[in-house]
């Protein structure tokens, strides 16, 4: 709907106007390349990082991977390993490779220490990014009971749909400092035997809130929350989520839902937000236009940190 | 309440104070008006030349002077009139009508004769221009159509948005930081056509004046400007009717006095006919498939009535609409079926504002102005489409049929009493107080389906959201000495929406200092605070951009400015002055990163942030009001920041309309009483724009595990509104050509908007061209556009 009207105004403006272009160039500097690292933290996970260097936005050009950089990591201020390129790790769904990725599987993350990611090449300004490992979480369901719920239909009216819903309580595993946490649902689709996100949503009204959510119907495909939210150093939280169990598309009976909550870095929570706002912002004329967060000295990039306690959910 | 209290405590003796004063033994009172139309006149000065006193009629045109003397003489003068000598002998109270004959302008006198009290070092306001409205309609303007926003553009500290549109930043500040009234009553949104023309018809128009800075108590409501625009009140000598035929529109003026000349009425309407011609073009070109077409029209309507000298009734009303429609038909067909779609569309939006007053001499020192007023703005879009399958074969037809409405608007009720009380020649005292009650409609979106029979439709969005605000006000315009005047007040407010009330009390002060009888020093500090904002995506005036009223998240916003300057008359007919200013502004709003304007869905408190604002500079203006060429340059130098914590990183960064220079140019000459020519020049720094600088991968948190299998390719702006859009600059010239009849008088009108064929910007964005290389494409719509009227009197 909102594509619809988004182009009406458009063509509104443009058939009025009749407008004549003229382009310039862009008035913006030839910026020196830099390098960007992209990397996510987790205890229990190997830790790949993707290195790859920008490109000045005036040229047009992709930005390139850096394949032959030294990638230094360092726990709580002692070096502990220098990652080894490899190649070909990834794909892209275009099957194309994705290269810049380093990895060392010989060590653990642990949480509560502190990671300190180093990477040099030569024709670059040294770059490193720093986090802290977030404790683990102290995090429980306490009910998950089958519920039905109102969801907005696609052209108006609504639908009701069998879903769950769940409590949990969150405890605050470091009031000293702000902590960050997100919150999702994943279904284990068999049929793409991965995990999909399901559209969740809350009755919490400070979660609501938070999360720019309209009610107890709209939902979202993760829920951000802080221990602002929290009381007595604790969170009481419900969210609930539509089970395309035995009907629907992409459902099938075998679909097993998982509750995932993260403690995640403030660095992350922001970045995470930041590049929502830029999907919005791309491509939308009316939209105000955003920046991405980046925690990464004399570069770019994010160096993410999260630990994840996940439920399944009983069927 | 102990503050509010002490400002009670404090008006009152305001009102006090000067009646315990040593008894006056004369006082002259009445209005002052024009003699060929009975039109008021505002500002006109009443002047004992003998004692070096006087006063100002107010903006109804009453006057009130009082002398401890049997006998004084007193000069009546106006900008452009001839002025009118009385003596008034012995009697305590005395009332004098004065009527001001208009006279040509090479036989204005430039001496000290006229109107001491009118020139700009003298008075105790600054930051306050008043533009005849006879000028305004010289300048050229955009297809002809004098525009009373489009020339406050081109004062200093008023910045325009974007190309043709009526958006004002006044000193930094935003576009909803202005109080736009008519009649008194605020008018919410002043744009026609995305803000190309304004909703003010000049031919309805009787003065107008703009405050940026050293705001009067009396006015409140909003941060940066006052922009009050009073309508005529209607020839009360004889009908006369004026009008004009133009390129893109006509209009018409009908005021006259009825029956016994104490009741005067005025009617005032503008149309465009654009549609006459987009219907029909827009049918043909597209093959007969279907049609667009857009018009506006406005209409103002006032009828005054004196019941004697005492008490005057005036009812008035403004009301103006553009509609935007667009029909399609489409068909196709294969062997078996046909498939036709219809849409139609429409887009609307509009104002209505009415203003019933009575004026009351309550004695020939206190002069009382109540009205009731009500304004309405309305935003509506809405589509509808019609999808039908026609089975060749059976006959057969089914069909589905889908629409989507939104609408946004703002409805105000008020009512409000002012005073004007002059107990003596050292005191203008005002007060008064002021009530609102509002109705916000933020935007409510209707759905609508029905297929083959079955239908089904919802509502959502924001609810109506119900508020009150009220203000108290005391002034007091104090001849201190002959060399210090001052001008102070008290201004308190509150606004209350559901359980949660704000109050707020606003000092203001300005003051000015003869240092000589043609120079002065000026003054003012002024605290403000505003109850209301405007969200907006962009500054070309969208009928989009929607009224919010502050709430518990989203506090109102206040400001504190601070401006000194000088102020200087040169030969009598130069006016110079030169200010400069500091503003600091809190809980100013601005949509979120990523965020739009649009359709209901998620809360627009939750699309917002707030934050600060700042500003500083200074503004040079040098203005010749008599003669054959009047004019006046204008030039401001000045900065404007934003700061928002979840911007930019937190740091400052140049609001969009920061306009390092700004220069405006505005030349009138009349040859003679059959010719006069005007041109116009402006000049401006572009505004400032955020572009990306870097591109790179960035992660992904996908679906698919914890390290993303494909990267998110990144266009990074390193900082919001770095970088500039090329500098605007126009020229527009035009020429009256007057040809008098006996009983009409015809007026040729032929201007060229933009004569040097200059492609400034109405927006820029970034995109590939053919080449595959990034280039920003500027977007133009006006280049050279000359423009043809004709204007008729009678």
């Amino acid at each position: 709907m909102r594509t619809i009207l988004y182009n009406f105004l458009l063509l509104i403006i443009m058939i009025c106007l009749n407008a004549c272009t003229k382009d310039i160039d862009l008035p913006i500097p030839e910026t020196t390349p830099k390098l960007v690292m992209n990397g996510l933290m987790e205890p229990d996970s190997i830790f790949i990082l993707n290195l790859s260097s920008s490109v000045s936005a005036k040229s047009g050009n992709l930005p390139t991977y850096v394949n032959d950089a030294t990638v230094q990591i360092y726990e709580n201020g002692t070096l502990l390993k220098t990652l080894k390129y490899r190649k070909n790790l990834f794909l892209n769904p275009w099957s194309t490779p994705i290269e810049g990725n380093y990895l060392d599987s010989s060590f653990t993350i642990i949480p509560g220490h502190n990671y300190e990611v180093k990477a040099i090449k030569s024709g670059f300004a040294d770059v490193t990014a720093t986090i802290n490992m977030p404790l683990p979480l102290i995090c429980d369901t306490i009910a998950v009971k089958e519920v039905v719920l109102s969801i907005p239909g696609g052209f108006g009216g609504s639908q009701t749909n069998p879903g769950k819903s769940v409590q949990f309580k969150i405890t605050d595993q470091d009031p000293s400092t702000k902590n960050y946490f997100l919150l999702r649902v994943r279904q284990f689709d068999s049929s793409f035997a991965g995990r999909i996100n399901t559209g969740i949503g809350t009755n919490d009204l400070s979660l609501q809130d938070l999360n720019g959510l309209q009610g107890t119907t709209e939902s979202a495909d993760v829920l951000y929350l802080n221990d602002d939210l929290f009381s007595n150093g604790q969170f009481l939280g419900e969210i609930h989520f539509v089970v395309y169990d035995k009907s629907g598309w992409g459902s099938f009976a075998g679909d097993i839902y998982y509750l995932e909550v993260l403690a995640i870095s403030k660095e992350y929570y922001l970045y995470l937000q930041s590049v929502d706002s830029y999907n919005n912002s791309n491509g939308n004329p009316f939209a105000e236009p955003a920046q991405i967060v980046s925690n990464v000295n004399n570069g770019y990039g994010m160096l993410a940190c999260q630990v994840m306690k996940r439920f399944r959910l009983p069927k | 309440m102990q503050r509010f209290t002490l400002f009670l405590v404090l008006q009152l003796s305001f009102f006090l104070f000067p009646t315990i004063s040593q008894a006056q033994k004369m006082t002259i009172s009445g209005f002052v008006t024009d003699s060929t139309s009975g039109e008021k006149l505002f500002g006109a000065f009443v002047y004992d030349k003998t004692h070096t006193v006087g006063t100002i009629t107010n903006e109804f045109g009453f006057y009130s002077i009082s002398f401890d003397k049997d006998t004084v003489q007193l000069t009546f003068s106006y900008v452009g009139c001839q002025p009118v000598k009385r003596t008034f002998i012995g009697r305590k109270a005395q009332t004098a009508n004065i009527e001001l004959a208009i006279i040509n302008s090479k036989e204005v006198k430039i001496d000290a004769e006229r109107s001491p009290g009118n020139r700009i070092q003298e008075k105790s306001e600054m930051s306050t221009i008043q533009i005849p409205v006879a000028q305004i309609k010289k300048i050229p303007a955009l297809f002809g159509e004098v525009d009373v926003l489009k020339v406050i553009q081109l004062l200093p500290g008023v910045a325009k948005g974007t190309e043709g549109a009526s958006g004002i930043y006044v000193r930094g500040g935003g576009p909803d930081q202005n109080l736009i009234l008519l009649d008194g009553v605020q008018v919410y949104n002043v744009n026609h056509l995305f803000g190309f023309f304004s909703v003010f018809n000049g031919d309805a128009v009787n003065n107008v004046s703009l405050v940026k800075g050293g705001f009067p108590a009396r006015y409140g409501g909003r941060l940066s400007s006052v922009i009050d625009i009073n309508m005529k009140d209607g020839n009360n000598k004889k009908l006369k009717v004026e009008g004009g035929v133009g390129i893109i529109s006509s209009r018409l003026t009908v005021e006259g006095p009825i029956k016994n000349k104490n009741t005067t009425f005025l009617i005032s309407g503008r149309r465009t006919y654009a549609d006459l011609f987009m219907r029909p073009i827009s049918y043909l070109l597209s093959q007969r498939a279907g049609s667009l077409g857009y018009y506006f029209y406005d209409l103002n309507a006032k009828i005054n009535h004196r019941f004697s000298d005492k008490d005057r009734l005036f009812l008035s009303s403004y009301l103006g609409k553009d509609v935007f429609g667009l029909k399609a038909t489409t068909s196709f067909s294969d062997i078996q079926t046909v498939y036709t779609d219809k849409l139609s569309s429409t887009l609307n939006w509009g104002n209505i504002t009415t203003a019933l007053r009575w004026n009351h001499i309550v004695n020939p020192k206190l002069f009382m102005n109540l009205t009731a007023t009500y304004s309405r703005y309305n935003f509506n879009i809405g589509a509808e489409n019609t999808s039908t399958t026609r089975d060749l074969t059976t006959g057969n037809t089914t069909s589905t049929a889908f629409g989507i409405g939104y609408l946004s608007g703002i409805y105000d009720n008020g009512l409000k009493i002012d005073f004007d009380y002059l107990p003596n020649v050292a005191h203008h005292i005002r007060f008064g107080t002021n009530y609102i009650y509002h109705t916000f409609k933020p935007g409510v979106t209707a759905f609508k389906l029905n297929v083959s029979g079955t239908s089904m439709d919802t509502t959502f969005g924001s609810s109506n959201i119900y508020a009150h605000e009220g203000f108290i006000y005391v002034e007091d315009d104090w001849n201190i000495t002959k060399r210090l005047k001052v001008n102070y007040g008290l201004h308190g407010s509150a606004f209350k929406l559901k359980d949660t009330t704000y109050k707020s009390l606003q000092p203001r002060i300005s003051a000015r200092f003869l240092i000589t009888s043609d120079l002065s020093f000026k003054m003012s500090a002024s605290k403000m605070t505003q109850y209301l904002h405007l969200l907006t995506n962009s500054g070309i005036g969208l009928p989009t951009d929607f009224w919010v009223p502050a709430t518990k998240k989203v506090a109102p916003q206040q400001s504190i400015q601070y401006a000194a300057g000088l102020a200087y008359t040169l030969k009598e007919n130069y006016e110079i002055s030169i200010e400069g200013y500091y503003k600091t502004m809190s809980n100013v709003i601005e949509y979120k990163n990523g965020s739009s304007f649009l359709l209901g869905g998620q809360d627009w408190q939750s699309k917002v942030t707030s934050g600060k604002a700042w500003s500083y500079g200074g503004e040079l203006f040098l203005q010749r009001k008599f003669g054959k060429t009047t004019g006046w340059i204008g030039y401001t130098l000045s900065w404007a920041f934003r700061q928002f914590d979840d911007k930019n990183n937190g740091k400052p960064y140049f609001y969009k309309y920061d306009r390092r220079h700004d220069i405006g140019v505005v030349v009138s000459h009349e040859f003679s009483k059959k010719i006069d020519v005007s041109a116009t020049w402006v000049y401006s720094t572009g505004n400032a724009l955020t572009l990306a600088t870097d591109r790179y991968y960035g992660m992904v948190n996908t679906n698919y595990g914890p390290q993303s299998a494909y990267n998110m390719l990144i266009d990074n702006a390193a900082g919001v509104n770095e970088f500039r859009m090329p500098a605007y600059h126009r020229l527009d010239l035009g020429a009256n050509f007057h040809k008098y009849y006996k009983k009409f008088e015809l007026t040729y009108n032929v201007s060229v908007y933009n004569a040097y064929n200059k492609l400034n910007a109405f927006f820029v964005y970034k995109t590939i061209d053919d080449l595959g290389k990034p280039v920003l494409r500027k977007v133009t719509i006006f280049p050279i556009l000359p423009s043809f009227t004709l204007n008729f009197k009678f």
